[in-house]
């Protein structure tokens, strides 16, 4: 159980200190040199909100760096496989590609509307669960003024690293949401309305929320 | 007289859910954080399709996870990835479980446990958890 410092000067330093610990190779490692799934979904959560509370630097910046962060550790062509479910296995290459790049842009945007709005929430850690040797699950709950939100992580592994391919948010999966939202739409106007219709969203998303 | 018997014995088999000769459905196992309100009996869906149900309900005493055990037609397969989700049929009815089918090569075996779930949605916890927050 671990809170974050969020006073100012703890902020800085919380920033300094998840630089370097991501600067190093592999904290905690397990026998196989593999950083368990907790310290990696710790890790990157501490370092977005070290990004996110510091004052120094503007939104344009603040928002590349977390898609950095994020980015290292979230796989988006798992996720996309796993929300395009059964139309991932029917579509090209292609269109494999470019869903995974618009599915990430969208993602982008909305989630950074909402993690931008970050006000000294604290981030708990209530713990982690292996499911066999592939899968993982990490607990953590955001502490904010008025509610505690339960905020579960999904993590495969990937050779020799763990990486994020779902979030459970109030007990609604990420991937289950889009996958129902998706599967809708490629029923309706194929794989390409789909792509046709992402492109606008991103676009418009993109126009309405450049910090 | 054996035409009514015969009856019956559909009756029985068709709205008891009783099956004489043995299942022919294959079973699978899925753990939730909570399984709150579903219970043995409670028919499992895809696509909207009744296609097997819950058999048995039991808690982890390590994990303090529900296990609940399903069983599926066997001509429904689901890849590793399909996710199980806890519904309410309407705002009040009955507890059920969803599954949307997933995108994975490998296919879950009979006796496999499902890793992706959706735990039951308390409605009034989220009411009473988010009622507090509309000032902002």
């Amino acid at each position: 159980m671990t809170r974050h410092a969020t006073a100012p000067g703890a902020a800085a330093a919380a920033l300094i200190v998840s630089l370097l610990v991501m600067a190093a190779p592999v904290p905690a490692a397990d026998a196989g040199g593999v950083a368990p799934p907790g310290a990696v979904v710790r890790e990157t959560v501490d370092a977005v909100v070290a990004v996110l509370a510091d004052a120094s630097l503007n939104a344009a910046t603040k928002r590349r760096q977390v898609r950095k962060i994020i980015g290292a550790h979230f796989d988006y062509a798992a996720m996309s496989n796993r929300v395009l479910a059964t139309n991932w296995s029917k579509a090209s290459d292609v269109q494999r590609r470019r869903f995974t790049a618009l599915f990430r842009d969208l993602l982008s945007h909305t989630y950074w509307r909402k993690i931008s709005g970050y006000s000294n929430e604290t981030v708990e850690y209530t713990g982690e669960q292996l499911r066999g040797d592939k899968l993982a699950t990490v607990r953590t709950l955001i502490l904010t003024e008025t509610a505690d939100i339960p905020v579960d992580y999904k993590l495969y592994r990937r050779d020799d690293r763990w990486m994020a391919y779902d979030v459970v948010i109030e007990q609604v999966s990420l991937v289950r949401n889009y996958r129902a939202r998706f599967h809708e739409t490629v029923h309706r106007s194929g794989l390409d309305g789909l792509l046709g219709e992402l492109e606008v969203q991103v676009a418009e998303a993109s126009v309405a929320g450049t910090p | 007289m054996l035409a009514g018997l015969a009856c019956l014995f559909y009756l029985a088999v068709s709205l008891g859910d009783f099956q004489p000769f043995g299942s022919a459905r294959y079973p699978l196992e899925a753990r939730f954080v909570s399984s709150s309100g579903l219970k043995p009996g409670a028919f499992v869906e895809v696509g909207g399709v009744r296609v097997g149900r819950v058999t048995a309900i039991e808690l982890d005493p390590e994990t303090y996870e529900s296990r609940v055990h399903l069983e599926l037609d066997p001509e429904v397969r689901l890849q590793e990835d399909a996710i199980a989700s806890i519904r309410t049929e309407g705002i009040i009815g009955d507890k059920f479980i969803k599954i949307t089918p997933g995108g994975a090569d490998t296919i879950l075996a009979p006796g496999d446990v499902m890793f992706e779930t959706e735990s039951s949605i308390s409605l009034e916890e989220l009411i009473s958890k988010y009622i507090f927050e509309s000032d902002n």
